[in-house]
């Protein structure tokens, strides 16, 4: 490290030299170049500048075309690379755009309170167990900030997402760029890999569907596959309960029916929606409380276990009762929806 | 990283004898093809190339190398087998499958397809040929909702439900692989690509991108990830001067969204509800405007990138160039020769 940033020029020249002729090594001392250039942009730019000058004066033509083509590569990024994607498709671009409003239904609408941020793992690979509700998938986003609010790093956990969204347009671009997933084995496998912190929802759609008079109870956590997931790969479980979130829009029915004809998994009619027109879709303004609970060891289960769907189940059911125990100790002590 | 630590030492090179090897290029007027020929041309000191092909060749070629054979016509098979000469150490068919235009209707496509690939197995068979490398395209595996994040080889090839073409290239890869299961000698190698970009290579997705107005999916934003023609030669080249059994996803590092592949290459979008834009892309190819075959629109809506790891670990091929330097690569054409 030290080394080059005292011989600045000398990875420069081994780069042209290696792309004037393409070898073998020219990944190796590209990579090379760009840290050089992630970590001293102004004097990499100037060092570029010069090289560019020189080499206009000495190569031919043809030799200055191509490197200079190799140098625009290089100097690509800056303000280029912030519109890139992540490996997954998040865009840190569009997370930025949207994060003031998000942060104002933090702090102002919903008034978020955070309990247990201590359990929200510092670094490495978790997953974020929560109940599902609300018919619009606000929880989803909130419980983002909350973690991201209250870790030291602003850690931005990636949550797994059905793969309705993803026929939907506008959504599932949305979703994908601000750090959704498509829920599925392979994916979230993967985002642990990385060393993410993945927030799933079990309950999944037949959560974010209760209606009104089935708040706070849990739907079934699907068949486990976060159990099998989280027994695979040996990542702790934060056991988490979201209260407010099941009254922002208090469904009285839903269609299956007309929601197909519209290519949604269900169409809502909740207490201001369809009544009130597009003024129906505002959230009502609950007061939310996040508790996350103790995370969940799974380092003594094996891949083998995940394959028993006795274990699976019976672990699932576990940390299910676990978050319903949450939420109804918070229920009890709760006051009010409103404040 | 040095050359040397990245190649497994187990994998073992054919020993040459004093006799040539053969390499048979078929479809080699195309631009792949081409490329191809030019670099074995460069690199070959003990081979013999054949360049076999419909259309008059784009490359120079030594006398008696290119043979005129239209492979989907029938007795072709015999008329490929006919050109090789008997004073061979082995043999290798290198068998470039995607084709670079959809000039007919895609149903007619389909079947030209496996036609031309039938002929070459067939050809293979009388041969006895050492090698089978099949072009094919990571596209195979189908632009769906349901795709996860990265498509490994492992996976099924779902792209045959959405496109004839790529139908096509499903089929004539489970020939392959038959062919492999009936003929333990030979080694079959198949690869799928990404979408290839760089200064030469052209077919009917670089034509898409080359329009300066890019329709797209109103509402859908897929991600798209490019490989540079060079790095494709070169796991080719990998593929023939070793003997990598297996399917390999060929794919450059990074990906990124098609939206901005069109703002980096300065190209207008033109986002279309999809209703309207499968009405104008079947109406396109009904009056015969090359745009994109109708059947790849899913590949507007859906994401479909192909995980590289199995070949960076098992052939060592690393791609010199990102899908983003590919994308540069082949904005600024001419430069990068």
């Amino acid at each position: 490290m030290e080394q080059m940033s005292t011989g600045n020029d000398i990875p420069f020249l081994r780069l042209l030299t290696a792309i004037a002729e393409l070898k073998e090594h020219a990944k190796g001392a590209k990579r090379e170049i760009l840290e050089f250039a992630d970590r001293d942009p102004a004097k990499a730019r100037a060092l570029f500048k010069v090289a560019d000058a020189m080499l206009k004066q000495f190569a031919k033509t043809s030799v200055y075309k191509k490197l200079k083509y190799s140098l625009d590569m290089i100097s690509y990024g800056d303000e280029e690379r912030y519109y890139d994607v992540d490996a997954f498709g998040m865009s840190n671009a569009t997370v930025e755009a949207v994060m003031p409003i998000f942060q104002f239904l933090y702090h102002h609408y919903f008034r978020v309170e955070v309990e247990g941020a201590k359990n929200i793992a510092r670094n490495g690979p978790a997953l974020v167990i929560a109940n599902h509700s609300g018919v619009l998938p606000y929880d989803g986003a909130i419980t983002n900030l909350a973690v991201y609010n209250n870790h030291p790093k602003q850690r931005y956990p990636r949550y797994l997402v059905d793969d309705f969204a993803y026929y939907v347009p506008f959504v599932g671009t949305f979703i994908q760029r601000t750090g959704g997933v498509r829920a599925c084995q392979e994916n979230a496998t993967r985002l642990l890999d990385h060393g993410h912190m993945v927030l799933v929802f079990p309950e999944g759609l037949k959560g974010v569907s209760k209606s009104y008079d089935e708040r706070y109870q849990l739907r079934r956590f699907g068949r486990g596959g976060y159990v099998k997931l989280a027994m695979r790969t040996g990542v702790p479980v934060i056991p988490t309960a979201i209260m407010g979130a099941e009254e922002i829009h208090p469904m009285l029915w839903k269609s299956d029916v007309l929601g197909k004809a519209i290519g949604l998994p269900y169409f809502p009619f909740t207490v201001t929606f369809p009544w009130l027109g597009p003024l129906g879709m505002i959230p009502l303004p609950t007061k939310w409380k996040i508790i996350f609970g103790k995370p969940i060891s799974f380092k003594k289960f094996t891949a083998r276990d995940a394959k028993s769907e006795r274990k699976v189940k019976e672990v699932s059911q576990k940390i299910q009762s676990k978050v319903q125990a949450m939420i109804d100790k918070e229920l009890k002590n709760r006051d009010s929806v409103w404040y | 990283m040095s050359a040397q630590s990245r190649k497994k030492p187990k994998r073992k090179t054919r020993t040459r004898g004093s006799r040539e090897e053969v390499i048979l290029v078929t479809n080699a007027a195309r631009s792949l093809g081409s490329a191809l020929l030019d670099m074995l041309a460069r690199h070959g000191e003990h081979r013999q190339l054949i360049a076999i092909d419909g259309e008059p060749l784009r490359v120079d070629l030594p006398q008696g190398a290119y043979h005129r054979i239209y492979l989907s016509k029938k007795g072709s098979s015999r008329k490929l087998a006919s050109c090789v000469p008997h004073n061979h150490s082995s043999i290798t068919i290198v068998h470039t499958a995607l084709p670079e235009t959809i000039d007919i209707d895609e149903e007619t496509a389909r079947e030209r397809l496996i036609a031309e690939a039938k002929s070459v197995l067939d050809a293979a068979k009388q041969l006895h040929v050492h090698k089978l490398v099949l072009v094919s395209s990571a596209d195979v595996y189908g632009a769906f909702a349901t795709n996860p994040a990265y498509l490994t080889e492992d996976m099924s090839a779902r792209g045959a439900d959405q496109s004839p073409i790529l139908d096509a290239l499903c089929t004539i890869e489970k020939m392959f692989t038959d062919y492999a299961d009936k003929h333990r000698r030979t080694v079959v190698t198949t690869l799928r690509p990404s979408t290839i970009l760089g200064s030469r290579v052209r077919d009917f997705k670089t034509t898409f991108f080359d329009q300066s107005v890019i329709p797209t999916a109103m509402g859908f934003d897929p991600l798209v990830q490019f490989v540079h023609e060079s790095d494709m030669l070169r796991a080719l080249l990998e593929v023939i001067e070793k003997d990598d059994r297996g399917t390999y996803n060929i794919v450059g590092d990074n990906i990124l969204p098609l939206s901005r592949a069109a703002r980096m290459l300065a190209r207008t979008t033109v986002p279309l509800p999809t209703p309207i834009l499968t009405t104008a892309a079947q109406v396109a190819s009904k009056v015969g405007l090359e745009i994109m075959p109708a059947s790849y629109l899913p590949f507007l809506m859906h994401t479909c990138i192909a995980d590289g790891d199995k070949a960076r670990h098992e052939l060592g091929f690393v791609p010199v160039y990102t899908s983003h330097e590919a994308l540069l690569s082949f904005a600024t054409k001419g430069w990068n020769r």
